[in-house]
């Protein structure tokens, strides 16, 4: 990243504006339309947490979501999206607003947490495993890139 | 929906006006924004789940409500039902995984590695610390331990 001027003239701002809130509200309805299809985890009440393994509270259709997030970001910054500045519309708008709506690290958090109510191990296992499963995606992207944009 | 999508569209803007603000001081600094914001963003989540949390236990535990009682039956009842729009929308849309992976990685290709290795390692870490910070305002905000 080079340093350079990032101030924004006023007129550029409401574009700026209108790319992350688009780009934002896109993402959050996909997130938020995917996210119905599991179901809600059992309560943090203690007969569930004895009653189901820390497995059934894995939040698979988030995880999916975030990875395939990383995949598509590290596609966008090495591939269609290289060099250009943070301030770039279509920057704002793919990675900052669509794909930060889409992916979600607070609902992750909450998920781990509600499984370290049964299992420390398993909480570990998920928070971890989504970061190096997450790794392994922006690589899967940044090759992906050199593959489809030369 | 529309309340979450709303909810989710000024999440992602609050989380880029940070981004812009740290960014205008030092332009490198704006992974670190992210981090921050995803950390803030746990930490708010922590508090919701929690203060919905904390109502059932007293609504079960408690046999005589008094004025305690009702207010945090009442607060918790209310956060409970904002769930949706504040954890799904708000929160889902302030904070972001791919900017918070892919970025460092490409960090990290780049000779960056230093700030990549702070990055992945230092934003679970802050986000778990903010998601317990929020857990423990609940007590003192509701006064259960």
């Amino acid at each position: 990243m080079v340093d350079e001027d990032v101030s924004l003239p006023p007129l550029r701002l409401g574009w700026t504006v209108l790319a992350v809130a688009a780009g934002g509200a896109i993402g959050t309805l996909i997130r938020a339309e995917i996210l119905t299809l599991q179901s809600t985890p059992p309560s943090l009440d203690v007969p569930s947490v004895a009653a189901h393994p820390w497995t059934a509270y894995v939040p698979w259709w988030l995880l999916v979501v975030n990875t395939f997030g990383v995949l598509v970001a590290a596609w966008l910054l090495a591939g269609p999206l290289r060099g250009r500045s943070p301030d770039d519309n279509w920057r704002l708008f793919a990675l900052t607003g669509f794909l930060g709506g889409l992916t979600s690290y607070s609902a992750l958090i909450r998920d781990v947490d509600l499984i370290k109510a049964h299992s420390i191990v398993g909480a570990t296992v998920t928070l971890v495993g989504a970061i190096v499963v997450g790794v392994f995606a922006a690589a899967l992207g940044v090759l992906t890139a050199r593959l489809t944009w030369p | 929906m529309a309340l979450i999508v709303m909810m989710g569209t000024l999440g992602c803007l609050a989380r880029w006006s940070v981004e812009e603000v740290v960014e205008r001081r030092v332009l490198s600094h704006r992974p670190y924004a992210t981090m921050m914001v995803n950390a803030l963003g746990a930490l708010i989540t922590g508090f919701v789940v929690y203060a919905s949390y904390h109502g059932v236990v007293q609504s079960i535990s408690t046999s005589s409500p008094d004025g305690l009682w009702t207010v945090n039956h009442v607060g918790s009842r209310w956060f409970a039902s904002a769930s949706p729009w504040l954890l799904t929308g708000f929160c889902g849309g302030f904070t972001t995984f791919s900017s918070a992976i892919a970025i460092p990685y490409l960090d990290w290709r780049g000779g960056r590695r230093y700030r990549a290795a702070i990055l992945i390692g230092a934003t679970p870490m802050l986000c778990l610390l903010g998601f317990w910070v929020g857990e423990l305002a609940t007590r003192v905000f509701f006064h259960t331990h």
